[in-house]
């Protein structure tokens, strides 16, 4: 069994494909990325509102209840310590201000990124800004989508179907079909599929040839053995013979077409019976139908080839 | 043996037909895009872990002072004071001796203060004598006053004239005033003034500062037409004396307290002589002066 062979793409296709490949796994690492440095974002802003929640109770947010101003001192200590903290803990968020007390530019670290948080007791509600870093900040390059379509890009290099090239597939897939090849040259006929060859005689091969070609050219018309063979079918058989003169295999006259038929027929058959040992079901195509029952001068029986077509056939020498 | 060699024929074909064979690189090619995807993910996406405290101000000695597990608590609300503080305790013997640590505790507001005299968590602590005796710490803990700053006046303070302490003056004046309840120059004592007069809060502007410098400050801004606060020998710079006008003449100054549970006279006198070395030393005029009270052989004052 063969196996079909791989065809690589050109090379600007194969630098297409590994472009398109590298493109579409970096905009996964891009969209991949994005979330991580969200849910990045999300975590510092949570543990930070979790903090300020807790330190609000000690800190001097001031009291609505109570009418007391937030101190201003405390909270802007305040701010600058927690973001000390946040610095020193690499977190992506800082805390700008606190119930509208702000906190000295510079201890934002140019975080620009606002998230208006609010926290509610049971006696006031407590506003806070937080700044962080842009998810899309942290999008860039991703050696991994690189090394991944570079992984990739060999199994896209290859076509993975031809349809102009489908048939031959299968024709190599599938066994070859025999086909009778008469060799006027070597005067044999074969099955195209093996080595098998028979010489014949130089009186059966002509008449054969003819045989061929008339069916072809009449379908359907009978050749009965009891009467004459029609004379088209002669002049085709004398017409080979004289290309076998041509062809320096003879130098005899004629023979006589008309003259032991059954003879001339048996050979083909034998002929025949042994080209197409291994394919019995293809050598009914080619093989004249010998009398069933009726004998050989019934009638009805016809050694005309009913199933032939040109396409069954090749000739060589011709 | 020759119909088993067609099957195989027949579904290679057929794999090829339905393009099973080439779906394999698709298969391929989204296991490796969502690998870059997720990876790209895990690589970004950080958890961290919780922020500790940020309230809270104490320091602590620089090292273990002894095996004694016993901890000496100091509370106060000026953080210059606190520092001058825990340098000499952490350096005197009778502390060494009897304590294995210090830590003084800086107060931020009165609630600070509340909290550590009334639940008896400071060993040293100079407050006021009314947060005090508001909830009988003295009694209670047995906070006893060692030291004392001395008393002084409270003061209506203006800008441009001297207030008048009339009804009629005051009516719809903006007056500063703090905040914390415990203050006496800069609540206790306007309100009550205020409140005699027949004023209150809808017929007089009171705005409420956190501390006696931010008073100072809105004041020279002219964000309000009075403040209500001590007068200290700097406040000479920025105001005139000719503009104030006296509230009350005495109230008490702010007072050194220990916790004396037991007859612990060693440390009684060791308190005595840092609480002293710490006034001396303060920048500000008002600290310096100090009345110690007796009961030590050395009369340190």
């Amino acid at each position: 069994m063969t196996f079909p062979s791989i065809h690589m793409k050109s090379k600007l296709a194969i630098f297409l494909n590994g472009m398109l490949l590298f493109m579409s796994f970096q905009l996964l690492a891009f969209i991949g990325q994005y979330l991580g440095a969200q849910a990045t974002i999300h975590s510092a802003i949570d543990k930070v509102e979790r903090r300020i929640s807790l330190d609000s109770a000690f800190l001097d947010v001031g009291n609505e209840t109570l009418s007391t101003p937030v101190n201003q001192y405390a909270v802007v200590r305040y701010l600058f310590e927690i973001n000390e903290e946040l610095r020193q803990l690499d977190l992506p968020a800082r805390v700008s201000v606190i119930q509208g007390v702000k906190a000295k530019p510079d201890t934002l670290d140019g975080l620009t990124h606002q998230h208006l948080i609010t926290l509610q007791n049971a006696e006031q509600t407590i506003a806070l800004n937080i700044v962080t870093r842009s998810p899309f900040f942290t999008l860039g390059f991703s050696v991994l989508a690189l090394i991944a379509s570079l992984l990739v890009l060999p199994v896209f290099a290859v076509h993975s179907r031809k349809p102009k090239r489908s048939h031959t597939v299968l024709e190599e897939i599938l066994p070859p079909k025999p086909k009778l090849i008469i060799n006027l040259e070597d005067k044999t006929l074969g099955n195209g599929v093996n080595d098998t060859v028979v010489v014949l005689q130089n009186k059966p091969l002509c008449f054969y040839s003819a045989l061929v070609r008339f069916c072809i050219e009449n379908p359907g018309e009978p050749l009965q053995p009891h009467k004459d063979v029609p004379s088209e079918l002669v002049n085709l058989a004398n017409k080979s013979f004289s290309r076998l003169i041509e062809l320096g295999h003879t130098k005899r006259k004629r023979p006589d077409f008309n003259a032991n038929l059954d003879k001339t027929l048996s050979e083909i058959r034998a002929s025949l019976d042994e080209v197409f040992s291994e394919f019995t079901t293809e050598k009914e195509c080619y093989y004249p139908p010998r009398a069933q029952g009726e004998g050989s001068r019934s009638k009805q029986h016809s050694y005309a080839l009913t199933h032939i077509t040109r396409d069954d056939i090749e000739f060589i020498g011709n | 043996m020759k119909s088993l060699h067609k099957s195989l024929i027949h579904l290679v074909v057929f794999l090829t037909r339905f393009r099973i064979i080439a779906t394999g690189r698709w298969l391929l090619f989204t296991l490796a895009a969502l690998t870059s995807g997720v990876a790209s993910y895990f690589f970004h996406a950080v958890e961290f872990e919780s922020l500790p405290p940020k309230t809270g101000q104490h320091l602590s000695c620089a090292t273990e002072l002894s095996g004694n597990s016993d901890v000496f608590s100091v509370y106060l609300t000026d953080a210059t004071m606190a520092q001058m503080a825990i340098d000499r305790l952490c350096d005197n013997k009778i502390i060494k001796r009897q304590y294995g640590e210090v830590k003084v505790i800086i107060g931020q507001s009165d609630y600070d203060t509340f909290r550590y005299i009334n639940h008896g968590v400071a060993d040293l602590a100079m407050v006021k004598s009314n947060v005090v005796s508001a909830f009988g710490a003295d009694q209670i803990y047995g906070l006893t006053s060692i030291a004392s700053h001395p008393n002084y006046s409270a003061y209506f303070i203006a800008l441009r004239e001297k207030p008048k302490l009339e009804k009629e003056y005051l009516l719809g004046k903006r007056i500063g005033l703090l905040d914390y309840p415990s203050s006496r120059s800069g609540h206790i004592i306007p309100k009550t003034v205020l409140q005699d007069l027949g004023l209150t809060d809808a017929t007089v502007d009171i705005t409420y500062y956190s501390t006696h410098k931010e008073l100072r400050r809105k004041l020279l801004a002219g964000d309000v037409d009075i403040i209500s606060s001590y007068w200290a020998e700097e406040d000479g710079e920025n105001f005139s004396e000719n503009y104030i006008a006296p509230l009350m003449d005495s109230v008490s100054g702010m007072q050194w307290y220990l916790k004396m549970q037991t007859r612990n006279t060693d440390l009684y006198c060791a308190m005595q002589s840092i609480v002293h070395e710490i006034a001396m030393s303060h920048p500000r005029p008002y600290y310096k002066t100090i009345i110690l009270e007796s009961g030590c052989a050395d009369d340190l004052s």
